[in-house]
Parts: C-alpha cells; structure tokens; sequence
C-alpha cells in the first residue's frame, strides 16, 4: 500500500554563504524563497555553521523582543539581532530589503576577520581590484565603464583566508558572486584625466576607514575591525584613483598604463 | 602620575606613520614618526623625562621635552591618553612649521553606515521608521 502523499510544507529553511560566512533564512512563501534566490542565488549551497540565522514573518510583533540587540528598520522591515546568540528575525511587508539590510547591520560585527567596504569590485587578469569611496566617489561610473569586468558596484567584503586577501561582491540586486584574490586597493575619486598615485600604509588605513562598515559600540568587535584594516592596507598595495569618466578608464587599469 | 595609552585605544605602525583608533569616539589618527616612537614609548611605562630623551635625536626641533609635552596635550585634548599632568595638558600645540616634532598628521571618522541609530549591543533602540541605508 503506498504512503499517503505529503503535503509541501509552507516553510522553508534557505542556506546559502557570503564570503564564506554561512546565513540561513527561515521563511514561508514562495515569492520570498524566489526573491531571495534571486538575490542569494549564485551562493545558495548549505553553509558548514550558520554564521547567522534569520527568521522571517509577517507580524511587527515578532520582533518586539526585549532584549533583541540590536534594532533596525526601514522601509517595510524592522529587523531585531542577537548578536551573541547569532539569530535575527525580520518582520514586515518588504522581508527581503529586510533579510539583506540585517545582513549588512550584522556582518561587521560576526565576521571575524573581514571587512565590508563601500567599494565597486572589477575583475583585472583574474584578480580583484576594488574601487573603495563613498556615495559621489565614483563607484557606479567605474563599475559602468568597465561593465563586462564588474562583480559589483556598491559594497564588497575583504577578508583573509590564511594564504592570500580575497574579494568578493555583497550579494546586492546587479551584483555577481565568486571570490577573487585581492590585488589593489583604489581610493577613487573624480579626475579630469585617468592617474594613479600610491597612497601609504598609514594614510590608506585612515582613508579606508572611513569606508568600512564598523561595528561601533562594541570594543571587541571594533578592535578586530581594526586589526584587520591595519593589516589589508600593510599588506595590499593601495592607491588613489583619479579617472575621467570615459571607457578608456579600463584600458588604462588593465593594459598596464596604472 | 603615569602617562599611559587611553583602554579604549588599538594601533598599529604601517610604514612610517603609526595609526591609532580611538574605538568609543570612533576616530582613527595618524602619528609621525615621532609620534609614533612616543606613542610606542609609552606603553613601556617610561616617565615624561625618559620618553624626551629617547626622540631628542629625532625630534631635534626645540626642546625635546616641550615638544613631547606638546604632543602630549594634543593626545590628551584627543582622549588617547591619561594621566598627563594640567601644565602639559595646557601647553600650546606644536609649531606646524616644525617638520621633526611628534605630531598628529590626520584624523578620519569612522562612518557607522550600518548603525546610525546609535544602535547599541544590547541596548538597541529603533530607528523611527528611518531607513538606515540609501
């Protein structure tokens, strides 16, 4: 006698990794599992260890935990993290925005040695160039102009795997994953013709600062930051980047003339 | 009173600067050379006098201790350090003419793009519906 058919469950459990740091979403509906899929997708594969796991659901009420962490929200999403226990829920009508907004609060404070940087990421001769600066620096015109090369044109997370500097995109809507050796560092900034110029250790760890997404309010966490940022400017070549905004900026990063 | 590094501080020496966080005000500075060789000296529990002698062969402009005592004030004013006494806390700041005084080069803040609602570990507050990221 066969075995009464199952009904599919409603709910999900979604793995999926960020720069190797493993994020698990439980959810229910298939237009959200599909939106995250979308997002996520390249990176969808079970993590070892859930670095993070977040929880979605429709009621505001959810998230009014009383000692939730920290607090967030934003358009059509509030999110609560507890940092020490590593779970997040996410409650609203936009839970995507809210899934990827917990991602970004959270990341500063559990990876433990990586950094998120505002940053464009190209692909020069198979290894990572990233193009770091804030809203007006550059990024999306760098990431436009040199198009077919671009991973991603807003933020990117740095880290070390034991032997070498890796980049890779933050999964945002446009962006495309995979891990690239880390080999430049470029302050950019708008320029009436393409120059590079070196930055030193000292004056490209201040800079870069300025651009990474720190875990304020928690020493610990901040004092890793630190280190890791000290370290990335000591060992990865930085420069600043003056471009004009025109297709050559490609040629220029990638024929040799940087 | 012993001088010492403010708790809430990191550094880290990257080529000739030596760069400092100061990880409650989030804000990272940048020390010269001589900066940073007093900064370094400090963690070694040597006195204002000490500390003088070991850069007077590099900080050779002016008196070695009023620049050190400068430098000092600067620090404090900054919260990087304690236990400076009132006189050197007052002393004026450092000539910027000098090329060769212990000095601070820069300040950088540390932006909180992912927390501008001065969110806290354990005391999270919301927002006010803000978003917290364009």
């Amino acid at each position: 006698m066969d075995a009464a058919p199952v009904a599919p469950s409603p709910h999900w459990a979604l793995p999926f990794a960020v720069a190797g740091a493993g994020v698990e979403v439980w959810g229910a509906g298939g237009v959200l599992r599909e939106t995250l899929l979308q997002r996520f997708g390249a990176a969808a594969r079970a993590p070892k260890e859930p670095c993070l796991l977040i929880r979605t659901g429709p009621n505001p009420a959810a998230v009014l935990d009383p000692n939730p962490g920290l607090r967030a929200e934003g358009p059509g999403w509030s999110a609560a993290i507890d940092l020490p226990r590593r779970r997040a829920i996410v409650s609203g009508e936009a839970l995507a925005d809210g899934v990827e907004a917990a991602l970004r609060l959270a990341f500063p404070y559990l990876l433990a040695d990586g950094l998120l940087v505002h940053a464009a990421l190209l692909e020069v001769g198979g290894e990572g160039v990233l193009g770091v600066g804030p809203s007006g620096a550059g990024k999306t015109t760098l990431a436009r102009l040199c198009a077919p090369h671009a991973r991603g044109d807003e933020l990117a997370v740095v880290r070390h795997d034991g032997n070498r500097w890796l980049a890779e995109a933050f999964p945002t809507p446009g962006s495309r994953r995979g891990a690239l050796p880390l080999a430049r560092l470029l302050l950019l900034r708008h320029a009436p013709t393409h120059e590079l110029a070196p930055l030193p250790p000292g004056r490209a760890a201040g800079q870069l600062a300025t651009q990474v997404h720190w875990p304020t309010g928690d020493r610990a966490a901040g004092g890793r930051t630190f280190a890791t940022l000290a370290r990335l400017a000591g060992e990865v070549p930085c420069l600043t980047l003056g471009f004009a905004p025109h297709p050559s900026v490609w040629q220029f990063l990638a024929g040799g003339d940087g | 009173m012993t001088i010492r590094r403010a708790a809430h501080t990191a550094w880290r020496r990257l080529g000739e600067e030596l760069v400092v966080i100061d990880l409650d005000a989030n804000l990272v500075y940048g020390l010269d050379q001589p900066g940073g060789q007093v900064w370094e000296l400090l963690g070694e529990g040597r006195g204002l006098g000490e500390i003088a002698a070991a850069i007077a062969s590099e900080a050779t402009e002016g008196e070695p201790l009023q620049a050190v005592e400068r430098f000092l004030a600067e620090l404090a004013a900054a919260g990087l350090v304690e236990g400076v006494s009132e006189p050197a806390a007052a002393a004026p700041p450092a000539d910027p003419a000098s090329v060769s005084s212990p000095r601070i080069l820069w300040r950088e803040r540390v932006q909180r793009f992912g927390g501008s609602c001065g969110l806290r570990p354990g005391q999270g507050t919301p927002c006010g519906g803000k978003p917290l990221w364009s």
